[in-house]
């Protein structure tokens, strides 16, 4: 098979194998283009809106991270996975709520365990709680 | 850097395997329908009535100001496979989601029916293969006979 070298291309429609790949590259950047944040201080605010984010404070105690809403459209379906990465009963609040309920479902607290987790996912400006090991949501 | 633009390129030896289209000189395994399944979208349904989810790769937004009672047909094996449906609780309500006999992961008579919680923001979350619909996360739902 002949093999064509491109340096950087540009195309308005993808097709593999006569396939075509439906998916935009928006799609395909919040499906794979992750980044890592790691939450040492508190309280914080977590910057990253797609990716993994460990808490591990580098002294003993608590973290408080209040992570902000997602904006509508721009950030639908970026994923968070959320780990604790330390014996500490940490925070995670979204204050308008998990998939925007309000006050009864704005604080994430981790169990004191390493792995403790929490995956959400962003849709129309909300936060939503798509998977979870050993929180409580409150 | 030189850019080249196309309006339409098939690179048509893409198998998946052999050979086809590389990126930074390391091919690309996965081919048209894995990377669509996995990171189309899709569309979003809002489902306002009792009625059935159609959407398989995407988000069903159930609203209304009272529970819903749905129904969600099992994916084609194959077809479907690695679909991925979001379905989310807009309205607080406990809503159901009902599936075949097979039931939610192939579980059976014990998992035919998903009930939400009532809240804002229950989510269950799955994804389809080989002809059946695997729970891959929850937030407030619970799994019960029909």
């Amino acid at each position: 098979m002949t093999k064509t070298n491109l340096t950087s291309v540009d195309v308005d429609t993808l097709y593999l194998g006569g396939v075509a790949v439906t998916a935009t590259a928006a799609e395909l950047n919040k499906s794979f283009d992750y980044e890592y944040e790691l939450l040492a201080t508190t309280p914080v605010a977590p910057s990253i809106k797609n990716g993994v984010i460990r808490i591990a404070k580098t002294s003993a105690g608590v973290v408080t991270a209040t992570l902000a809403p997602p904006v509508a459209g721009t950030d639908d379906f970026k994923r968070l996975n959320i780990i604790n990465f330390q014996t500490q009963t940490n925070l995670l609040i979204v204050t308008e709520g998990f998939g925007g309920a309000g006050s009864g479902e704005d604080t994430c607290t981790f169990t004191n365990v390493l792995g403790s987790s929490i995956e959400l996912m962003a849709y129309n400006g909300h936060w939503y709680i798509t998977g979870q090991n050993n929180v409580g949501v409150a | 850097m030189t850019k080249t633009n196309f309006t339409s390129l098939d690179v048509e030896g893409h198998d998946g395997s052999t050979g086809g289209l590389y990126i930074g000189g390391t091919l690309v395994t996965a081919t048209a329908a894995e990377l669509n399944n996995s990171t189309d979208f899709g569309t979003t349904q809002t489902v306002a009535t009792n009625t059935a989810i159609t959407v398989k790769n995407g988000v069903a937004l159930l609203t209304t100001a009272g529970a819903l009672t749905t129904t969600l047909a099992l994916p084609v094996s194959g077809t479907d496979d690695f679909k991925r449906l979001r379905i989310l609780d807009a309205s607080g309500q406990a809503h159901t989601v009902a599936i075949a006999t097979t039931g939610f992961g192939g579980g059976g008579a014990n998992f035919i029916k998903a009930t939400f919680s009532g809240i804002i923001g229950d989510s269950l979350n799955l994804i389809a293969y080989a002809g059946i619909w695997y729970v891959t996360g929850v937030h407030q739902v619970t799994f019960g006979v029909a």
